[in-house]
């Protein structure tokens, strides 16, 4: 059974690159993921995949954000 | 001048009759009424002195009665004069503890509102931090840092 997910990708990105995403997440998770893959600026840099609900964020955004959590806290 | 034996004895006669009658008219009476002022005279001056006993005995216990009356009136002036004081302490000592209280209560808020604007200055710095880096980053990131972030994510999955 193939997943419809998305992943979101800011910066420049090569077809290799993207493939290299989709191939490394059906390893992970043991089946064929397929991804619409969508342009998101906000994010600065990296990935975000969305999976089944299930959010695996690797963008630059996200690490800032917990850059800026242990700065306040 | 003759004398005459008869006159004379008439004489000492009268005398002795008038003695008679002047002892029995005169002296006893009068001795009666000397007697009875004379004991008039002791029982006033025996009442006048028991009087005067029963007064100097009223003076003492007057005295005593002042003296005992002073007495307490010091004792009662002693108490009022300590307990005044111990009252005193005790409003100052409360007033002391109210300054003291206030004063912790300003020191704690002056404390809070000090950590709150700490708290506050730290997130706006935070807010410049980040945003200045989203600046930069937004310019600087490239494809290998994209590649490099792939590979970070899948192997930290692996381990």
């Amino acid at each position: 059974m193939v997943d419809e997910n998305m992943l979101k990708l800011a910066g420049d990105f090569t077809e290799q690159d993207i493939e290299r995403i989709r191939s490394g997440f059906s390893k992970m998770l043991g089946r064929e993921i397929r991804f619409k893959v969508v342009r998101d600026d906000s994010l600065i840099g990296g990935f975000s995949a969305f999976i089944n609900g299930k959010v695996y964020d690797a963008s630059v955004l996200a690490r800032i954000e917990d850059m800026q959590r242990q700065f306040t806290d | 001048m003759d004398i005459n034996p008869i006159d004379i004895i008439i004489h000492i006669i009268n005398i002795v009759v008038l003695f008679v009658l002047l002892r029995l008219l005169v002296y006893k009476p009068v001795s009666k009424f000397i007697k009875e002022r004379a004991d008039s005279v002791n029982s006033h001056l025996e009442n006048a002195a028991q009087k005067e006993a029963e007064a100097s005995k009223l003076l003492e216990q007057y005295n005593a009665q002042i003296m005992s009356a002073e007495n307490d009136a010091k004792s009662k002036v002693l108490e009022i004069t300590t307990n005044a004081n111990r009252e005193a302490d005790e409003i100052i000592g409360s007033a002391n503890n109210m300054a003291l209280e206030i004063i912790e209560k300003a020191n704690q808020k002056a404390q809070a509102e000090y950590d709150s604007k700490m708290n506050d200055l730290s997130d706006d710095i935070a807010d410049v931090a980040v945003n200045m880096a989203k600046q930069i980053l937004q310019r600087e990131v490239t494809v290998e840092d994209n590649q490099k972030i792939i590979d970070d994510f899948f192997n930290s999955r692996k381990n």
